[in-house]
């Protein structure tokens, strides 16, 4: 079931999922997976590994054809998007980046030409700042280098809208760090919707505005990032209370020693001083980082 | 236009040795067609005029089919982006960049065919058809393309048999070029291909029956018998997707054994044309030999520790050693075919044809693994100008039953020498550092 942010956006749907279906022999990889994704949104998208991240992420790029169900891009399906729309489309696949009989500055300047919006100046200083030499073999770069340049390649199209499989996965904190701010600068600058894949779930923390969560090849949570950090939290009660049992955001109860300890995530209950003026008791509670929020949610224990 | 000039540009580069080693091969071949013709003109025997006439557009099909496997090469790498199937620019931009590789090759193959007698058309457009259609033993979408329409234009060339004229001949080649570059285009490629190779059981054949998985499943039958001999042998685990590399040599065996019904004349240049057969389909598998580099590498850091060299060097002998083992059931299935079916001189020039290609794979696994450093790209200048020279030998023995050829010094030294390269590599091979090894597998 999807829990939808309460968030009141004004801007038009970028990427409209509905209902699709996919699955590889017998198993349903996204089974009647629907999500909304709107301008100037910056989507972190997690789930466990297998969860169908990447296919998720391949059949909006229409690497991958889905069963049943259907994908728009501003409002228009893949195939009926004209050229210059395709080309404001920013993609970092997963894979490694292959070429390797290629220059880096070869590799830019060829793969570029493809694109209308392609910077030539913003990606020799993404190639400065990123210390790739234009000039070397991309067969001699290690793979967070490979990764990084096709993240170069990506962000100097200017795209409006920039989907990456797992980019920072081989990379390290200095240049993760480096690579956010870019992201973050390019929103900014251009309003780039942004959907991205990964496991690092801090990076989510620095420049995500909302957070999809895929399991069980449905989007089980979408929420603004402020709200679900405003109605998450691990709350300790001294007695067992049963009122305290059925909001909709509790997603996990035990006893303790010294009491019950709850769980509380997610925008669709009420927050820790709603929950306090309800019971009418005050409530030791604790905020969860955004880590432990994915634990809980992806714990098949929890109820 | 500059973009797709980029593109030739990065079709070319892609190594710069085998680009001068196929170069080499076809000045090599053109000097025999020149000299032949010279010989021609100094006799004028008609007789000698047909032979230069057939050996012109012969060694221009071999030079085509080397040209097309390495220009495919480029192709193939490019059409790994992601933008071949979201791109219609980009997508267009590789097919006509191709198209444009295999023209400017043809127009300098053109020459020499025009001065041999043939036609001005077919001078110009047979080599291009044929580097295009050559191309799918790398670039075609589905196995059973990737066999058929690189030996189609040998196929259709038999058509003369039943006095087809050569204009008929001509234009049935452009319509199936035509339908072939249509194919190419529409090739949904996956950006991360994967191969999947013991997938084929019973039960998935019972459910699909098609060529593709009896051949996973023939595959998967010699795989496990050699896991169960040596349930413990990394190196066996390593390569047993390699299996698959001798299936489809049963196939050509059983399509060879049809044509040889089907044209019972031409027995001798089916025996020809059926070592180029086997000779695409080791092309066409070499892609998948590429699973090697994926699980090498793992494997190295996990299992080998120290000793890395050790590793590779015996794995290298495991691949041989199946090799070996596929290319001589091949000979013996042959041997069988021949003995039953074909007249008293057939089996004979089969053996000798398979020989000849066997002894080309073995020496060409290399390569077909991409260990694109340098002394193996050396190794493969060598091989080919070897493997030209065969064909030649080969081509004069076929017309003129030249048998004492093919027991000269040269071509057995030749031969011997292919050998003795291959098992070099394999049981000589110098100690190279993990990275360097890693970087040729990956």
């Amino acid at each position: 079931m999807m829990n939808q942010s309460n968030i009141q956006n004004t801007h038009q749907p970028v990427i409209e999922i509905n209902n699709i279906q996919k699955s590889y022999k017998d198993t349903k990889v996204l089974d009647d997976l629907t999500i909304q994704i709107e301008a100037g949104q910056i989507i972190g998208l997690v789930g466990r590994n297998g969860a169908g991240k990447t296919t998720l992420i391949e059949s909006i790029m229409g690497l991958r054809e889905i069963e049943t169900g259907d994908i728009q891009i501003w409002q228009k399906t893949l195939g009926d998007l004209s050229q210059d729309q395709k080309e404001q489309i920013g993609f970092v696949p997963q894979d490694s980046i292959g070429f390797e009989w290629m220059r880096v500055g070869q590799y830019l300047d060829y793969f570029g030409k493809f694109f209308a919006g392609w910077d030539k100046e913003y990606s020799k200083q993404l190639t400065q700042r990123w210390q790739l030499n234009s000039k070397s073999r991309i067969a001699d770069l290690s793979g967070g280098q490979q990764q990084i340049l096709q993240v170069i390649q990506a962000l100097s199209i200017k795209p409006n809208l920039l989907i990456l499989d797992e980019p920072v996965a081989h990379l390290d904190p200095n240049m993760r760090r480096q690579f956010l701010s870019a992201l973050v600068e390019m929103t900014c600058e251009l309003g780039t919707t942004v959907l991205f894949s990964t496991h690092i779930i801090s990076d989510l923390e620095r420049v995500a505005s909302h957070i999809a969560l895929l399991n069980h090849g449905k989007i089980e949570h979408f929420y603004a990032l402020e709200d679900l950090k405003a109605h998450t939290a691990s709350l300790l009660f001294e007695k067992e209370i049963p009122e305290a049992r059925k909001f909709d955001n509790l997603i996990n109860w035990q006893s303790i020693n010294n009491g019950n300890k709850a769980v509380i995530a997610g925008p669709n209950g009420p927050t820790v001083s709603e929950i306090e003026k309800q019971l009418g008791i005050s409530i030791q509670s604790q905020p969860l980082s955004l880590e432990d929020w994915y634990l809980e949610v992806t714990n098949e224990t929890n109820y | 236009m500059k973009q797709i000039i980029n593109t030739l540009d990065l079709f070319l580069r892609q190594s710069w040795i085998s680009l001068g080693a196929i170069i080499l091969v076809f000045v090599f071949f053109q000097w025999v067609i020149f000299s032949e013709l010279a010989f021609y003109l100094e006799f004028n025997d008609p007789k000698w005029h047909d032979y230069v006439k057939t050996l012109s557009i012969t060694l221009n099909s071999i030079i085509s089919f080397f040209v097309a496997i390495y220009i495919s090469g480029g192709f193939v790498r490019l059409q790994q982006s992601y933008l071949w199937r979201s791109h219609p620019k980009y997508r267009m931009n590789l097919i006509v960049s191709l198209i444009l590789a295999a023209t400017i090759v043809g127009i300098f193959q053109s020459y020499s065919l025009f001065v041999a007698g043939w036609s001005w058309y077919m001078s110009l457009l047979a080599p291009i058809c044929i580097i295009l259609l050559s191309s799918h033993a790398l670039a075609g979408g589905h196995l059973v393309m990737k066999i058929i329409l690189p030996i189609s234009p040998y196929i259709i060339f038999q058509l003369k048999t039943f006095s087809v004229s050569y204009d008929f001949i001509l234009l049935l080649l452009l319509t199936i070029t035509l339908i072939s570059v249509y194919l190419l285009q529409g090739y949904k490629v996956h950006n991360n291909k994967k191969y999947h190779f013991l997938t084929g059981d019973f039960k998935q054949i019972m459910n699909n029956p098609t060529l593709k998985n009896m051949n996973n499943n023939a595959a998967d039958l010699f795989s496990k018998f050699g896991v169960e001999l040596k349930p413990n042998d990394l190196t066996t685990a390593i390569i047993h997707p390699i299996g698959r590399f001798g299936i489809p040599a049963w196939w050509t065996t059983i399509l060879m054994l049809i044509l040889s019904y089907i044209i019972d004349q031409e027995k001798l240049s089916i025996a020809v044309f059926g070592t180029l057969i086997l000779a695409v389909m080791l092309m066409g598998v070499s892609a998948q030999i590429q699973l090697l580099s994926q699980k090498t590498k793992p494997a190295i850091h996990v299992f080998a520790k120290n000793q890395h060299s050790q590793l590779k060097r015996s794995i290298l002998k495991v691949v041989d050693r199946q090799v070996l083992l596929q290319t001589s059931l091949y000979l013996i299935i042959v041997n069988i075919v021949s003995f039953l079916v074909l007249d008293t001189n057939a089996p004979e020039l089969f053996n000798r044809a398979a020989i000849t290609v066997c002894l080309v794979a073995i020496a060409f696994l290399p390569v077909m693994q991409r260990l694109n450093w340098f002394k193996v790209n050396v190794k493969l200048l060598f091989i080919m100008l070897s493997y030209a020279t065969i064909c030649f030998v080969f081509v004069r023995w076929h017309f003129y039953h030249l048998w004492q050829e093919l027991l000269s010094l040269p071509v057995f030294l030749t031969l011997f020498s292919l050998v003795a390269i291959r098992l070099f590599s394999t049981y000589l091979w110098k100690r190279q550092s993990i990275e360097i090894f890693m970087r040729a597998y990956g």
